[in-house]
């Protein structure tokens, strides 16, 4: 494989993996917040408006 | 109660008083205006004056100094006012928000054109520009500068307020700005070196830019001075 | 404040424990169908492009995550004028969350943008006219979230970022159309951020199911984000009350500061 096919390669796969990963992580860490504040919050006030 | 003034009388009492309040702390004078002149002589440090980039970068360097001079001008404009409980007092006057906020764009405005007639100068004896479509020049920095202005009188009354305004403005302004910087390097790249034909459209951007500000800045003041 | 659209459904079920609900399990149910469909079509089935190469793989993320962004910016700005006139909490909370979730996906669609040019031009960067636009905006909307972030009285806080809000989308055009004329000088045609008419069907299946799949996880995000926005304001008003029950209690002046 010559070396213009790797970087080919490569990028394409990183730009697939930047976006799952980034945008995964980022709903991760919302769902995660949201389990979190939920043990804090009383039940009568987690009702979403 | 002065409701019968109007927007446009507001506007000149609030111009007034800011040119006024310049006048006696000459702040422009004492130190936008010397740190504008040392930012012309720290670019011609970098760029090797001699290998002629300063003069083919003269239009984006000038410009990219009267932004930084701009930041300051408002930091310092609105500071003052923040600290005094100006602005509470020119709500509570019951003087109109968009005559206010008129009033302090044209006072930016005015103080920002000196600025730059002086810069101009600089240039001229520093960089050793020639001037060519002068009419192109005029109404390209007018324009630019009531664009930048306008947003910066929003941003600026935004900021003043906030702890860390000293680092938010740039951080706010800068990228709203960067069409007035890219539209008033190119116009002026225009006017200082070829004939001044193709230079008109980024005059009527300049123009369009600073018309959306000022309207938006006008529509915008009320509920920034009652609850920002 | 509160409206009890949502609630008079749910008055006999158990408060949830986090930020899911039906709704968003549906949503993100469909979400991850056109997600795998985007990758089977997009890495493996459609074929290259005739003129892009495999190179249009990287196209196929890079719009969907733009389009992602200017939806969730638009939000942010319609929001933002909502909130001016109705003053409410959850236009504020909508708008914020919409900010946040846009520059998400516009930091990930510049990193796209450089990883195909690295491919095609042999540099990360070149001053491509979508690049640098989504550049100027990303810094931009990155200024909105440092104000959103200054702590402040909540009514404050929302009207600072509601202007902003209004004012960042009034000047989308404007820095588009100044990049434009630019770069205009110097290239030709951009095909970054587009569609380009002329592609082929399992190409044009590809990008539009990444397409629907990135629209679908932007507004699945923007419900978690929405909801956790929601359930912190009322963290911070219970850690708020505690602070004055304690202070009450104590009846000495505390003197450790919180923002």
């Amino acid at each position: 494989m010559s070396s213009s096919n790797m970087t080919e390669t490569l990028c394409i796969v990183g730009a697939w993996l930047v976006t799952f990963g980034a945008v995964g992580a980022y709903g991760a860490s919302v769902i995660l917040r949201g389990r979190r504040l939920s043990k804090i919050v009383p039940p009568e006030q987690r009702r979403w408006m | 109660m002065s409701q019968s003034g109007g927007v446009l009388s507001d506007a000149l009492l609030v111009a007034r008083k800011d040119l006024l309040l310049e006048r006696r702390a000459k702040i422009g004078i004492g130190q936008v205006l010397p740190f504008a002149i040392l930012v012309l002589l720290l670019f011609a440090f970098a760029l090797d004056p001699d290998r002629g980039i300063l003069k083919l970068a003269t239009p984006g360097l000038f410009w990219v100094t009267v932004l930084f001079s701009a930041v300051l001008t408002l930091q310092r404009s609105f500071a003052l006012e923040a600290e005094d409980g100006i602005l509470e007092a020119l709500r509570l006057s019951g003087m109109s928000p968009a005559g206010i906020y008129l009033g302090k764009v044209t006072a930016l405005t005015i103080e920002l054109l000196l600025l730059e007639a002086v810069l101009v100068l600089g240039v001229a004896v520093l960089y050793d520009t020639k001037f060519l479509g002068i009419p192109l020049l005029f109404v390209i920095a007018f324009l630019a500068t009531l664009g930048i202005a306008g947003a910066g009188a929003v941003y600026g009354a935004l900021a003043a307020r906030l702890r860390s305004r000293e680092t938010l403005l740039p951080l706010l302004l800068l990228p709203l700005l960067a069409p007035v910087l890219i539209a008033a390097t190119r116009g002026s790249e225009v006017s200082l070196e070829r004939e001044a034909i193709s230079g008109w459209p980024w005059a009527a951007l300049l123009g369009i830019f600073a018309l959306v500000y000022l309207t938006l800045g006008s529509f915008l003041f009320r509920p920034l001075l009652e609850d920002a | 404040m509160t409206t009890t659209k949502i609630q008079s459904a749910s008055t006999e079920s158990p408060a949830p424990t986090g930020t899911g609900s039906r709704g968003t399990k549906v949503l993100g149910g469909f979400a991850l169908v056109f997600l795998i469909v985007a990758v089977a079509y997009g890495l493996f089935i459609s074929p290259p492009d005739a003129q892009l190469g495999n190179t249009i793989r990287i196209i196929y993320m890079h719009v969907p995550t733009v389009m992602a962004a200017y939806m969730a910016f638009i939000i942010t700005a319609v929001s933002s004028g909502m909130y001016l006139w109705k003053r409410t909490e959850f236009w504020d909370l909508l708008g914020s969350s919409g900010a946040e979730i846009g520059v998400l996906f516009f930091a990930v669609t510049i990193v796209d943008g450089a990883l195909w040019g690295k491919v095609t031009w042999g540099v990360f960067w070149r001053w491509e006219p979508r690049l640098t636009t989504s550049a100027v905006l990303l810094i931009m909307y990155i200024g909105y979230l440092a104000v959103r972030a200054i702590p402040a009285d909540p009514r404050t806080r929302a009207t600072r970022c509601a202007i902003i809000g209004i004012v960042a989308i009034v000047n989308v055009p404007i820095v588009h159309k100044a990049v434009d004329w630019w770069r205009g000088l110097h290239q030709g045609k951009t095909v970054l951020g587009t569609i380009d008419p002329e592609m082929g069907g399992t190409q044009l299946f590809a990008m539009y199911s990444a397409l629907i799949a990135g629209l679908l996880v932007c507004v699945w995000l923007l419900i978690h984000r929405f909801r956790a926005g929601f359930l912190a304001e009322r963290a911070s008003d219970l850690g708020l009350d505690q602070a004055l029950e304690e202070r009450r209690l104590e009846s000495s002046p505390a003197t450790g500061e919180d923002a």
